[in-house]
């Protein structure tokens, strides 16, 4: 009997086992076939984008390039020389490195404070407000541009950096003030109140207390406001033209714009740099996402 | 060292009341408990005092000075949080001295009051940690570091001690309790933890519905509770309110009309004329099974339930229909479910008025 149901066990144990390893195969797999479904566009544009014209042609889409053709970046980036109607990334990339700077810090500041007082400083109307800003994150895009553009004519500053950054600052402000309202709410109000015994004011609470424990919450912000902003196509192509427009607005002419061929080689290597920053901030800041979640939680 | 003093002080949210005139008399020196339990308007009246919420009307007094309108750093006070509340950011050191440094203090002082502290408080090689590499006794040391560090007027406490484990408690207590021997600044403690309250006050005020229903000595609240509320409350178990009759000096309670227990001796605030509803206020170790004193009552009690504590047991008595505890040492045997013979310590008991609920 006892001898039986040892073998019994065994067996359970057995099947069990292979149960196990079949279900782990079964999510390698699927997890395989979607990796390599989001990064098979990726390897083309790369491959592509170290092609030559010749080696396009000849239609063979995955295959490695022949040579590193480091040329069609080189005219991505600083154009072909023409005098007129040569379209390149340069001024763009900077145009638009001046555009998100400004607008991110600004926004992800100001979003703080915002969070900061509506949640440690109530006051009378306080969730009203938060009640407002809640509602500007449902606001779409283009429910905006006309009053906008009313707007930034009348203050002199459309067709300008200027301009598109008080754009992103507003627009974003009320998706910075949503995350850093629903982050200070979780931190204990009486830190705030035992720095006002402290001495301290409404800033230097801020600045001193509040601000050091906020790195996770900041970072998610300008990961956030990063992409947007960098993104953002609509904004930049109504309320500028020209020499100021942002990288994404010049992209779409370039790609759109190709006099007498289509240069795909060109377009991919454009399409990468334009994506860059992006990358990077998801890479670097990722990092630095989690190591503040952890760092950041001090409870009683 | 200071003195405090509040003058009908009335607070609402909205249109509820929390506090409703609220008058208090602190001497210096004093360790006052507010007591209460959640919900009474305790914290919200130490929130008050220290300036963090304005009051509707009435007025603070610090040594005689009217403090209402002040900012909270101005009025020489400080504070100790129930979570601690301290700075996540910044180390121990930085905590203890960031209050004296936005007062602008001299660097000289700030280190020495700095060592003083530490040393008193044992957190001299916490310095340069993190809050969040303390444990919750270390924590309460520094946030009582911080307090202490500034040498303010008056010390206010919110529940200090409410998230530490038993253990920890107290010992914590009993050095709170000592710190205030060797320093003798006026304290305002909030809590809803009667042993704390009874061990630590000089005085305590007990607060139910936003008033304070008695402000005395531990002892005379515990011996004499001026009210139905106060007594129930303090004590574990709690009194004893059997409902009768009280008639010519005679208790008589509900539902059986032969048992009279005398009260002559019983120390009336005022004459009592004729008959009245009362309720007779015995606490459980003032019952005993040998007569201790001549001013006793002799009864024979149905035992029902026996809950076993280890150092005491605590046996439910049938008392005419009414529950009725009493606390025994853990060492006697009593039998369940039988008639005792058990005496009543007169000179103990409290009686209350149950139209007014207050102490006759």
């Amino acid at each position: 009997m006892k001898e039986n149901n040892m073998q019994n066990f065994k067996e359970l144990e057995k099947s069990s086992n292979t149960k196990k390893t079949i279900y782990r195969w079964i999510l390698f797999i699927v997890l395989g076939i979607f990796a390599l479904y989001y990064i098979t566009p990726l390897y083309v544009m790369i491959v592509t984008s170290f092609k030559t014209m010749e080696e396009i042609r000849q239609g063979n889409l995955f295959a490695f390039p022949n040579s590193i053709n480091l040329e069609s970046w080189d005219i991505a980036w600083n154009g072909q020389g023409f005098s007129a109607g040569d379209v390149y990334l340069k001024t763009y990339f900077w145009n638009s490195v001046k555009l998100v700077v400004p607008a991110v810090i600004i926004s992800t500041i100001m979003g703080a404070i915002n969070g900061y007082a509506l949640t440690k400083w109530r006051f009378k109307g306080d969730s009203l407000i938060f009640l407002l800003f809640l509602f500007g994150t449902f606001i779409p895009y283009q429910a905006i541009l006309l009053p906008m553009s009313r707007t930034l004519g009348s203050m002199g500053i459309s067709n300008s950096i200027y301009g598109l950054i008080l754009v992103h600052v507003i627009y974003g402000l009320c998706f910075t003030t949503l995350f850093c309202r629903n982050y200070y709410i979780s931190i204990s109000d009486e830190i705030v109140k035992a720095a006002r015994i402290d001495g301290a004011g409404f800033f230097k609470i801020f600045f001193k207390i509040i601000l050091p424990i906020s790195a996770p919450i900041l970072v998610v912000t300008v990961i956030w406001q990063f992409t947007q902003v960098w993104n953002d196509f609509l904004f930049g192509a109504t309320f500028t033209f020209g020499k100021e427009a942002p990288i994404q607005v010049a992209l779409n002419n370039m790609v759109l714009t190709s006099s007498s061929v289509k240069r795909y080689n060109v377009d991919m290597a454009a399409a990468i740099i334009a994506g860059f920053p992006t990358l990077i901030v998801y890479a670097l800041a990722g990092k630095y996402f989690i190591r503040g979640l952890t760092a950041g939680s001090v409870k009683g | 060292m200071a003195t405090l003093k509040i003058n009908k002080l009335n607070k609402n949210f909205g249109s509820t009341e929390v506090l409703k005139g609220i008058n208090l008399d602190i001497k210096n020196g004093d360790f006052l408990v507010l007591l209460g339990p959640s919900g009474c308007g305790k914290s919200t009246l130490l929130n008050t005092i220290a300036g963090l919420e304005t009051s509707n009307s009435g007025d603070i007094l610090i040594d005689e000075h009217v403090v209402n309108n002040m900012e909270p750093s101005d009025r020489d006070i400080a504070l100790v949080f129930q979570s601690y509340a301290l700075y996540p950011a910044m180390t121990v050191r930085k905590n203890v001295t960031f209050g004296l440094e936005q007062r602008k203090t001299p660097k000289e002082k700030i280190v020495s009051a700095l060592e003083e502290v530490s040393n008193l408080l044992q957190i001299n090689e916490l310095l340069d940690r993190k809050p969040s590499q303390l444990s919750g006794g270390q924590r309460q040391r520094v946030a009582m570091g911080r307090a202490l560090v500034r040498d303010p007027k008056i010390f206010l406490f919110d529940e200090p001690l409410s998230n530490l484990d038993a253990k920890l408690r107290v010992e914590m207590r009993r050095e709170i309790k000592k710190l205030h021997k060797r320093l003798k600044t006026t304290i305002v403690y909030v809590t809803h933890d009667q042993t704390e309250a009874m061990s630590l006050g000089t005085n305590i005020a007990i607060m139910d519905k936003g008033k304070i229903q008695q402000c005395d000595t531990p002892k005379n609240i515990y011996n004499k509770p001026l009210n139905k509320f106060v007594a129930d409350f303090i004590g574990s178990p709690s009194m004893n309110l059997i409902e009768g009759t009280l008639n010519e000096n005679h208790f008589t309670p509900k539902g059986s009309a032969d048992i009279k227990i005398p009260l002559g001796d019983y120390n009336y605030k005022e004459k009592v004329t004729g008959q009245k509803n009362v309720y007779l206020g015995i606490r459980p170790e003032h019952v005993y099974f040998e007569k201790t004193n001549s001013n006793s009552f002799e009864i024979n009690l149905k035992s029902e339930l026996v809950e076993y504590t280890g150092h005491e047991q605590i046996i439910t008595f049938n008392f005419s229909e009414q529950q009725f505890l009493g606390k025994f040492t853990s060492t006697i045997d009593i039998q369940m479910d039988k008639d005792l013979k058990l005496n009543i310590d007169l000179n103990q008991v409290s009686l209350f008025d149950k139209d007014t609920q207050n102490r006759i």
